[in-house]
């Protein structure tokens, strides 16, 4: 029997990490197409970013403020993944990766991620709705906040593993940033965009 | 052709969840660990559709007679608490929709005589159906002491013991 801080950052984590819901992976995937380990600070501060957006939402829903149905979030989910998989491919995007952590390509890359991140807040409500117990109200706080924890580690975790991924291709490949980006944002547009037609709001 | 169902198999999978939550609270008046259970009905139908029960119609006007039946004997089946190293014998007080009527609420009631020292816990409600089935149990035992327990395919049994 666990406290609600073990309880809820297992299931935060276990959500994100979880192969069967991969549509935040793959997002988390075309946020970091363009970027080396080299970079891990920029990396660092746009998984944050997203995870302030998706924290934010992930409140305002459990708390009731926020209504919006899941349907329309499901759809909306995959299009922000082929948006971002597809503004890789612009040349300011690859060379947004040289700049200075707080250069303007930059900062736009962190308002984008925390936008994005409104809607997959909205997408984890979904779930984290049916983890709640009834007459339970008070723990809600902690519960959202340790869940958030575990979502946020999970982020991470896939992260280095994808910049480990790319590292390795690069030393046995020789594959630099620029194909792996190409190849990488190209599989995320075409998955996101088979998910976005399956999933077209009636 | 298998890589095709292969792939829309997992496209399907992408973002669908399996969840069972169940409070279990001691009631101290009424000497008795009362509990909820919420499954999803879409889930529990499939399930009973593969012992050969269709057509149940849970928490619709149209429900089968027989469904409240394959229910109990199905929670019997997959959720079980033994006190003090007892098996126990549940009542089975009853059932309602949640309030979205996605889920089904069922009610049920464990008598208890003396202190609980253990409670243990066996759930393994649709574990065999999804592999992604996750069974929450909170449970507020005696003295309110609390905590959640996570059931899982790794993990289908638990044991909780309660100092005095």
């Amino acid at each position: 029997m666990n406290g609600i801080f073990y309880t809820y950052l297992t299931l935060g984590f276990e959500h994100i990490a979880d192969l069967a819901g991969y549509d935040h992976i793959l997002f988390l995937v075309a946020l970091c197409a363009v970027y080396q380990w080299s970079s891990w600070k920029k990396v660092a501060i746009i998984v944050t970013a997203f995870t302030l957006g998706h924290s934010l939402t992930l409140a305002l829903a459990a708390l009731n403020i926020l209504n919006i149905p899941a349907n329309i979030i499901e759809f909306l989910i995959p299009v922000t993944i082929f948006i971002t998989a597809v503004s890789n491919t612009h040349p300011a995007a690859m060379e947004s990766s040289e700049k200075p952590g707080f250069s303007r390509p930059m900062i736009f890359k962190y308002v984008i991620a925390l936008f994005f991140g409104l809607i997959h807040g909205l997408g984890f409500s979904n779930f984290f709705r049916q983890l709640t117990m009834p007459d339970q109200e008070n723990d809600l706080i902690p519960q959202l906040f340790s869940f958030n924890v575990g979502v946020e580690l999970g982020q991470l975790i896939i992260v280095a593993f994808i910049l480990s991924f790319s590292f390795i291709l690069h030393i046995l490949f020789k594959m630099n940033t620029r194909s792996w980006n190409i190849f990488v944002s190209g599989a995320a547009a075409g998955i996101a965009l088979i998910l976005m037609l399956e999933r077209i709001p009636n | 052709m298998p890589i095709i169902l292969f792939l829309s198999s997992f496209f399907c999978l992408a973002h669908t969840f399996h969840v069972s939550k169940t409070m279990v609270e001691f009631n101290e008046k009424e000497k008795a660990l009362q509990i909820s259970v919420h499954i999803f009905i879409d889930d529990l139908e499939e399930s009973l559709k593969n012992k050969g029960f269709t057509k149940l119609f849970i928490c619709t006007e149209r429900e089968s007679s027989q469904a409240e039946k394959h229910i109990e004997s199905y929670l019997r089946e997959h959720l079980s608490f033994s006190i003090n190293g007892k098996s126990t014998n549940y009542t089975f007080i009853g059932k309602e929709g949640s309030s979205d009527m996605s889920a089904v609420w069922i009610y049920l009631e464990i008598p208890v005589s003396g202190r609980i020292k253990t409670i243990n816990i066996k759930n393994s409600i649709l574990l065999r159906e999804f592999n992604d089935q996750k069974n929450l149990v909170h449970v507020i035992g005696p003295n309110k002491k609390e905590g959640t327990i996570i059931f899982a395919n790794a993990k289908t049994e638990d044991l909780l013991t309660f100092n005095p």
